[in-house]
């Protein structure tokens, strides 16, 4: 009885159990590559540093994604953040004060992109193409060309990213985690959550149902610009830097740790754990391979096969099991027609 | 007797455990003009695929001038000289009509290159042959749908090599003159020799234009005669002549009861006046009162689920009133009619009833879930409660709520559909072709259901190509023909034969 | 006869329909509409030597928007076009570095390269049947991650450079045309009539307009599509040796960024993401749009943000275009069907 229930459990689990595995490989590997690795602390910092932003961007990303849709200009809109924070930072404003300006701010550009793909029936990836372009000039406009440096920032704004509780737990982590942990009741404890795989799998059937596919896209999109916001926070007080072009070879991390988590590109598949799990596991490769000194590139082409490989091979095996289960018709047609 | 051009031998073929063709056989010459007459799901569209090679037949063979045939796809269907046009026509909107007519097998020069001159001259030709007045150049997106059929058959008769030419449903989307003009083409290609088989459901056209007849039913052949040894009422007879007694049993309960009494309109649960969609459906009036089933019968594509679909504000409704439990409302979209109390359980399950990759529980709970929801929160509790409820009530085989609904069987499925509305209170059901494919024991469950639903007070209209189950569940029929309302029986006074008819004709016989 | 046309009224003079059928004179007169804003904005714009640059600096961006637009006819993206031009660009000339004197038969190496990258997305778009936007993606980085690894940190200068390379751009085989353009007008024709009269030329609008009917046809689609892909790797190969021995330097960040001007160029140009229609000359076109209200912008002294914006816009525009013709057809459609025939 016990265990048919985990059986069942592996089974609706089977990517994101294969995820740990490799999690646990790459500490090992890593380990192994560098006596530094396995240090509680680096690990920690490390994870942060690598991926803070990119976890952040994720959890938007994610939310997106299990509609069906794409957004690619959330990197950019992390930028129009950053700049924007550094200018009222330099004007004055108090941090909770700038923090209500950026979120709306960002939040609202996301709604933007959602009502032009939602009430347009416009494709996506195009239409966020091109407000890439419109939200990169917008933070150019804003910072300028030289952006801001470190100087611009006070004390205030650069806390969240920046500080260290207790001289090793990174502010950010905890946010990071506190996001996490509101995403995943979000999408697998609410009744958003439950629509927003339902409108994934079938948007005709929900609609049938309801629902207004419109709202729950358009809102999606939302998130992914709040999420932006948030992440440009935790970037001014990481980096202490504010420019036009902050972030701009983000978005492959992003999309290869949505892959690897588990999530169906075309929408209503992946859970919040898987995603934590793949976040974990790039990072964990990442710090490794900086141990090892490889290459910046070498390490973006690195990522960049990982997300291929998460893209093809699980078509490939729903396309070998496809041929294996009409190979097996085939077969019970003619040894039944033989009778 | 030369050996017939077309000869179909025992053809059957079976979708998981459901015949569509059982052992049909019959014959067409060369030159002639064969008619294919059935209801929807009879079988027609199913022996057409497989004779030009979109689907294999289980048993049974085809054979062409006395070779057998056995075709992979359409283009190699082509070749054999067989070839089909359908309904719908699949075209390449971007494109002009030389083309699309050419796509695939464009004529090349010398040099390799495609010979676009020749191209639209032949498009002209065979457009000028078929009598249609259109532009070879003319972009396909632009034109009206008789428009398109036309390049349809261009597309299938340019290279004059047709043995066989299967015509589904061809008039479907034709004005009168297209019409006209499209049987003087077929009359053509009868004098060149051609095998023609005809799918229509106008039969009235059919006397004058075809030779002979065959009719199918429920997958089996039933008989193949002369044109002129058969008149109109008879091969209605022929499609529906079937015993009914035995398929249903249990007599309707007392929602009849508001039926014959003088009604008043005011009473009724759902009524809609002079309803019309552009290019579906247009004056349509009707009523439906507590505790009665309401049957719609038609022809497939006479636009009864549109018509569903509209009052329940999937589709948009350009004009007419509704009015539900008395009160007028101004119809928007699903949500807010499954507000006022209309609901709508789909004719395709699988794609708009339900969402294949969810659990049972939560498509059955995906109308309620937000009402159910506590600050935002899955109700957890309350949802097992209605899964169990229901599951026990329409007694579902599942094997639990987390199971995926594509591993429950047709019926089980489709019980699941209906039970997802049932805890959002509905004063109307809108059942679109409610027991189609699903067993016969979940049929009769089905039934079950919705004669309990009209006992307790509820409005159903329920939308069927089965005439036999029309005819046992409905306390009146309203038939639908052509996006018109063209006639109602009360139940006493339906027939098969009657409701075919007038499904057909677009006359009610009175 | 006559029949067909009267019995329905087909609005041949909607505004949607009169979009579909001339968006590339559409693309014409808003190039006018720029040249003679410019014209007047700035002196230095109307000259001769000024229309020259514009010419030259928008003949490779055009044979790229010419690449592209084949793949999104197939209503399929390539974005790592940037990343493959720098690959086959970084390659091909570290390889003329390495053997000066083998000459111009060393352009087959970026075409090859850019073949090779074509065939990688091609093969895994086509056949694996997954989102190309993906795919591409991955591409993006990894051809760029691979130009890294092989250039170890070394940069490709002016005097490494054989002479003949800078000649067969800068150089005038025929005396006043350069021969970047006449390489430009040359591929585009050649791209074009290959579009236009040949089977899968024509097969590859088909798939992008209809990908059902596509196959219900028995169209051999993945062939068509990794076609498409192949196709576009070598224009992109061979665009890579063209920018490069244009510029200076070639460096393995060459290019970065590209793609979105090469996609704002594609759209602007007539090419719908949507599939099917569209044509190569109209993305070269396209082309120069962006490459004048690039120069124009630049002589008023624009900031560079204007132009960015305008990109951004001019993709957005384009798609908004697009979906509105498209929908308003669909509508006219409905609105041609008869009721009650028979009556």
């Amino acid at each position: 009885m016990a265990e048919n229930k985990f059986r069942g459990f592996l089974r609706d689990y089977s990517w994101e159990s294969l995820i740990l595995v490799f999690n646990v490989i790459a500490v090992v590997v890593a380990t192994l590559l560098s006596p530094l690795y396995l240090n509680a602390f680096q690990i920690l910092y490390s994870l942060q540093q690598s991926m803070g932003i990119a976890s952040i961007l994720a959890i938007g990303f994610m939310m997106i994604i299990l509609v069906g849709e794409i957004d690619l200009s959330l990197p950019a809109l992390v930028a129009v953040g950053t700049v924007s924070f550094a200018r009222l930072s330099v004007m004055g404003l108090p941090l909770g004060l700038s923090i209500l300006i950026v979120l709306a701010f960002t939040t609202l550009a996301g709604l933007l992109n959602g009502y032009l793909i939602v009430s347009f029936s416009l494709p996506s990836m195009a239409v966020t193409l091109g407000m890439m372009g419109v939200y990169r000039a917008l933070a150019l406009w804003i910072g300028g060309y030289e952006g801001f440096g470190v100087d611009a920032f006070k004390p205030s704004y650069i806390y969240v990213g920046d500080t260290l509780w207790a001289g090793f737990l990174p502010v950010s982590f905890v946010l990071l985690v506190f996001l996490f942990v509101l995403a995943w009741l979000l999408v697998h404890k609410t009744v958003y959550g439950r629509l927003l795989y339902a409108t994934g799998n079938n948007r005709r059937a929900t609609h049938l149902t309801g629902h207004s596919i419109k709202s729950i896209i358009t809102s999606t999109y939302g998130i992914g610009g709040l999420m932006a916001g948030v992440g440009a926070l935790v970037y001014i007080g990481q980096y202490q830097s504010a420019r036009a072009d902050n972030v701009a070879s983000i978005l492959l991390f992003v999309v290869a740790c949505i892959a690897l988590g588990g999530f169906s590109l075309a929408g209503g598949k992946g859970r919040v754990i898987g995603l934590i799990l793949s976040i974990l596991l790039l990072g964990t490769i990442q710090n490794g391979m900086g141990l090892a000194n490889i290459q910046g590139p070498v390490q973006t082409l690195v990522i960049g096969l990982i997300l291929i490989a998460s893209i093809v091979v699980p078509a490939a095996i729903g396309a070998i099991g496809g041929a294996a289960s009409r190979a097996k018709n085939i077969a019970e047609r003619v040894s039944a027609s033989s009778k | 007797m030369a050996e017939p051009r077309v000869r179909i031998r025992n053809v059957s073929k079976s979708f998981g455990g459901i015949d569509a063709l059982k052992d049909v056989s019959f014959d067409i010459a060369a030159g002639e003009i064969h008619a294919l007459v059935g209801e929807n799901g009879a079988g027609k569209s199913t022996l057409v695929k497989i004779i030009t090679g979109l689907q294999s037949s289980d048993r049974g063979s085809i054979l062409l001038d006395g070779a057998e045939i056995r075709f992979h796809n359409p283009m190699e269907a082509r070749a054999g000289g067989v070839l089909a046009v359908y309904q719908d026509p699949k075209l390449f909107p971007n494109l002009d009509i030389a083309e699309n007519v050419f796509m695939g097998i464009h004529p090349k020069t010398r040099t390799g290159l495609i010979d676009r001159k020749l191209m639209y001259r032949r498009t002209r030709e065979v457009l000028d042959w078929l009598g249609a007045d259109l532009d070879p150049k003319a972009v396909v997106v632009s034109l009206s749908t008789g428009q398109m059929q036309f390049v349809e058959f261009a597309r299938a008769l340019f290279d004059a090599n047709e043995k066989l030419l299967l015509l589904d449903e061809p008039t479907a989307s034709l004005s009168p003159n297209e019409t006209q003009k499209l049987f003087e083409i077929v009359k053509r290609l009868k004098k060149r020799g051609v095998s023609i088989l005809f799918i229509s459901h106008r039969i009235e056209e059919l006397f004058g234009f075809a030779d002979r007849i065959t009719i199918l039913r429920d997958g089996a052949h039933v008989v193949t005669k002369d044109m002129s040894e058969v008149g109109q009422a008879q091969i209605v007879q022929y499609m529906v002549g079937r015993d009914i007694t035995d398929l249903y049993n249990g007599a309707h309960a007392e929602g009849a009861a508001a039926v014959g009494a003088a009604r008043d309109k005011a009473k009724a649960v759902l009524r809609v006046e002079k309803l019309s969609s552009m290019g579906e459906f247009s004056d349509v009036s009707f009523e439906v009162y507590p505790g009665e089933i309401v049957g719609m019968a038609g022809l497939v594509g006479s636009g009864r689920t549109e018509i569903a679909k509209a009052i329940f504000g999937a589709i948009p409704l350009e004009g007419g009133r509704v009015w539900i439990a008395g009160r007028q409302v101004s119809v928007r979209n699903p949500a807010q009619m499954i507000g006022e109390g209309v609901v709508y359980v789909p004719e395709d399950r699988e794609i708009e009833g339900l969402i294949a990759d969810l659990s049972v529980s939560d498509n059955m709970l995906l109308p309620s879930v937000v009402k159910l929801a506590v600050a935002g929160f899955v109700n957890a509790r309350e949802e097992a409660k209605i899964y169990d409820r229901y599951t026990q009530e329409f007694q579902i085989k599942s094997a639990g709520p987390r199971t995926k609904i594509s591993g429950l069987s047709g019926g089980n499925r489709q019980k699941v559909v209906l039970s997802k509305w049932m805890s959002m209170s509905p004063k109307v059901f809108l059942f679109d072709e409610p027991t189609h494919g699903i067993d016969v024991g979940s049929k009769a469950q089905v039934h079950k259901v919705m004669r309990e639903l009209a006992r307790q007070g509820m409005g159903i209209l329920m939308i069927s190509s089965d005439l036999p189950e029309i005819l046992t569940m409905s306390d009146r029929v309203l038939v639908v023909s052509d996006g018109l309302l063209v006639a109602e029986y009360l139940r006493a006074e339906a027939t098969q034969e009657k409701i075919m008819a007038a499904a057909i004709t677009g006359k009610d016989g009175k | 006869m006559g029949d067909l046309t009267t019995a329905v009224q087909t609005p041949k003079r909607h505004w949607s329909v009169i979009v579909l059928k001339n968006r590339m004179v559409g693309v014409l007169l808003f190039e006018a509409l720029i040249v003679i804003i410019f014209s007047i904005a700035a002196r230095k714009f109307l000259t001769l030597s000024n229309l020259n640059t514009i010419f030259l600096n928008a003949c490779i961006l055009a044979i790229l928007a010419c690449a592209e637009a084949v793949v999104i006819i197939t209503r399929n993206y390539d974005v790592s076009v940037a990343s493959m031009l720098a690959l086959a660009a970084f390659v091909g000339f570290d390889l003329i570095k390495k053997f000066p004197n083998v000459g111009p038969v060393l352009i087959l190496v970026p075409i090859g390269i850019g073949v090779v990258c074509g065939l990688v997305n091609g093969v895994i778009v086509a056949y694996g049947r997954v989102s190309s936007v993906f795919v591409t993606l991955a591409g993006l980085s990894i051809y760029r991650g691979i130009v890294t690894i092989y250039a170890q940190g070394h940069q490709i200068e002016p005097r490494d450079i054989s002479d003949w390379v800078r000649n067969s751009v800068t150089g005038s085989v025929v005396p006043g045309v350069s021969n970047l353009a006449i390489i430009t007008v040359v591929i585009i024709a050649l791209v074009a009539i290959y579009l236009r009269y040949t089977r899968i030329g024509r097969q590859i609008y088909a798939i992008g307009s209809n990908p059902d009917a596509a196959t219900f046809y028995g169209l051999k689609v993945p062939r068509v599509i990794l076609g498409a892909y192949l196709l576009c790797g070598a224009m992109v190969g061979l665009s890579g040796f063209l920018f490069a021995a244009r510029s200076s330097y070639v460096v393995p960040w060459f290019a970065q960024g590209l793609e979105m001007q090469v996609i704002g160029a594609v759209v602007v140009g007539g090419v719908s993401v949507l599939g099917g229609s569209g044509n190569v000359v109209g993305a070269a076109l396209g082309a120069i749009v962006l490459t004048t209200m690039d120069n124009g912008l630049i002589l008023i002294g624009t900031h560079e943000v204007i132009r960015q914006f305008l990109y951004g816009v001019a993709i957005v525009g384009a798609c908004i275009l697009d979906a509105s013709v498209l929908k308003q057809v669909s509508r006219l459609l409905k609105s041609s069907k008869r009721l009650g025939a028979r009556r």
